[in-house]
C-alpha cells in the first residue's frame, strides 16, 4: 500500500469526504499535512517498537576499545550482535545491561579478549559498548529495525509503505489516534482512547512474533 | 472443520444480517470492513499460506523473501525439510559460525534456519552449487491477505472463521457511528482475538490476551444468584 491509500483508509473512518488520494480534507477539522505528518511519525514509531522488519548491518569492530561508533541511522535497539575474529570465527554477543556486564565480567575494561556482551545503554544514539573490549580488529555484524523511508516529504508525494499490509489496519488506527486526540472541533477522546488502544494492541502482537525471531 | 468458498456478495448479506433494519453502512464500508478483518487475522494468526520458490546465491546465508510472502513457516532445499524455525539465539550457540559456515559438499542441503525480518531468513551451513547457478528454495509461508473487489470474488475459509471474520467487520463498520454502537459491538472483536490467541502461542503472553483472559474470567465469576452475591 501507499501512504495516500492508508490515508484514504483513515478519511473514510473518519467520514471525511476527500477526493480519493488524501491531499483534500474538506471538512477542515485536519489538513493533509498533519495527516502524512501523524502516517510518518506512526510508521517509524510502528518498526521502532516491534522490530517487524529487521536487517543486518556490517561494520569494523575496532580494536582494544569498548565503545563502537556505528552509523546515526541505527535505531537504538539492536537485537543481536555477532563478532567476527580475523582468522573468520564468529562470536555471537549476548544483549546485556551495563550492570550485568560489570558484574559478569570486573576487569573487562583492563583485559581485552574477545567480545562476548554488548549493550546500548549509557552510550546512546550511534554508540554501541562491547565487552570485553576486543584485542584485535574484526568485522561487528549487527542485526535489528531497520528505519522506514519516508512517507511525508510535505507535499502528500505518493510512496510506498514499509509496514506490511497486513498490519495496515494496526497503522490506521495509529493515525486516528493522533488526528482524533487534536483539540479543536474534530476531538473525540472516546475514539482517540479506543484507536490509541486498537493500536498498542497490533503494537504488541507485532512485536511478539518479532521477538520469536531474535530470543529463545 | 468445514470450509466453503463465500462471496464478497454473501459475505455482504451475511454482515447485514447480523444488524436489525437499515444497515448503517455502505457496500463501500462493508467491504472494507471485511478487508480489515481479514488483514487482522492473517496478521495475527498467517491464516492464508501460499507455497513459493525463491533463490539465492550459492554460499550465502540469507535468503530474500518477496513481499507476496508475509511470514515463512516451513523451507526445504534441494527436496530435503530444513529444521526450523530457530531463533537467531539458537542459532548462535548451535553454530557460533552460521555467518561464514558452507556445507562441506554440493548438494547438502542446509541443517536449520531462522527469521531475519519479514524480508529474509537465514539457513545454516549455506549450500553450494555445482555451478555459478543459485540455489532453491522452496518457501511455504504466509502470503497476503486476500482482499475481495467483485462481487463474485471468493474467500476461502472455514465456516468458524467466517462468522469470527464477520463479528469483526460488524464492529469494524460501526467505528464511523461511535458511541454505544462501537462499544455494543466490541465482543466480535475480543472473540477474534481471543481465537487468534488460542492459535498462536507468542500471543497468549501479551497484555491484550491477559485482559481478554481476566474479562473472561470475571464472566465466569458473576454471582448465578442473589443469594450468592
Amino acid at each position: 500500500m501507499t501512504n495516500r491509500e492508508v490515508l484514504v483508509l483513515v478519511q473514510a473512518k473518519l467520514l471525511e469526504p476527500g477526493g480519493g488520494d488524501a491531499l483534500s480534507w474538506p471538512t477542515g477539522l485536519w489538513t493533509f499535512a498533519e495527516a502524512f505528518a501523524a502516517l510518518e511519525l506512526r510508521q517509524q514509531h510502528f518498526l521502532d517498537a516491534t522490530g517487524l522488519l529487521g536487517g543486518w548491518r556490517e561494520q569494523a569492530l575496532l580494536p582494544l576499545q569498548d565503545e563502537q561508533t556505528v552509523p546515526d541511522d541505527t535505531i537504538q535497539a539492536v537485537w543481536h550482535g555477532i563478532a567476527e575474529h580475523p582468522d573468520g570465527t564468529c562470536t555471537p554477543l549476548l544483549a546485556s545491561e551495563r550492570a550485568s556486564m560489570d558484574r559478569l565480567l570486573a576487569a573487562w575494561r583492563q583485559r581485552p579478549e574477545w567480545p562476548r556482551v554488548f549493550t546500548w545503554e549509557e552510550t546512546g544514539l550511534g554508540r554501541l559498548t562491547v565487552a570485553p573490549a576486543p584485542q584485535t580488529g574484526g568485522r561487528l555484524h549487527l542485526f535489528g529495525p531497520v528505519l522506514p523511508e519516508s512517507v511525508d516529504d510535505g507535499a502528500g508525494t505518493e510512496a510506498p509503505m514499509t509496514v506490511p499490509d497486513e498490519w495496515m489496519p494496526y497503522l490506521v488506527y495509529g493515525v486516528l489516534a493522533v488526528l482524533l486526540a487534536k483539540h479543536g472541533r474534530g476531538y473525540d477522546g472516546p475514539r482517540a482512547a479506543y484507536c490509541e488502544g486498537r493500536y498498542q494492541e497490533g503494537l504488541e502482537a507485532a512485536a511478539a512474533l518479532a521477538r520469536g525471531w531474535a530470543d529463545g | 472443520m468445514p470450509a466453503t468458498a463465500y462471496t464478497l456478495t454473501e459475505l455482504r448479506t451475511r454482515l447485514a444480517y447480523r444488524w436489525e433494519g437499515t444497515p448503517f453502512w455502505t457496500t463501500a464500508d462493508a467491504d472494507a470492513a471485511l478487508a480489515e478483518a481479514c488483514r487482522v487475522w492473517n496478521a495475527l494468526t498467517g491464516y492464508w499460506r501460499r507455497r513459493i520458490v525463491v533463490t539465492a546465491p550459492p554460499g550465502d546465508p540469507f535468503v530474500p523473501i518477496p513481499g507476496t510472502i508475509v511470514q515463512t513457516a516451513t523451507l526445504t532445499c534441494g527436496g530435503q525439510a530444513v529444521t526450523g524455525p530457530v531463533s537467531l539465539a539458537q542459532l548462535g550457540r548451535l553454530a557460533p559460525n552460521w555467518r561464514r559456515d558452507q556445507a562441506t559438499a554440493v548438494g547438502q542441503a542446509p541443517r536449520a534456519w531462522a527469521r531475519v525480518g519479514l524480508g529474509a531468513l537465514v539457513v545454516w551451513p549455506a549450500p553450494l552449487a555445482a555451478g555459478l547457478g543459485p540455489i532453491a528454495y522452496e518457501v511455504d509461508g504466509v502470503r497476503q491477505t486476500p482482499v475481495l473487489v467483485n462481487p463474485g470474488d471468493t474467500l476461502d475459509a472455514e465456516d468458524a472463521l467466517i462468522d469470527l471474520l464477520l463479528g469483526e467487520a460488524l464492529h469494524v463498520a460501526s467505528f464511523q457511528a461511535g458511541g454505544a454502537l462501537l462499544e455494543r459491538t466490541l465482543p466480535g472483536h475480543q472473540r477474534l482475538l481471543s481465537a487468534a490467541a488460542s492459535r498462536v502461542e507468542a500471543f497468549r503472553r501479551t497484555a491484550w490476551a491477559r485482559v481478554l483472559r481476566e474479562a473472561e474470567a470475571a464472566e465466569r465469576q458473576v454471582p448465578a444468584s442473589p443469594e450468592e452475591a
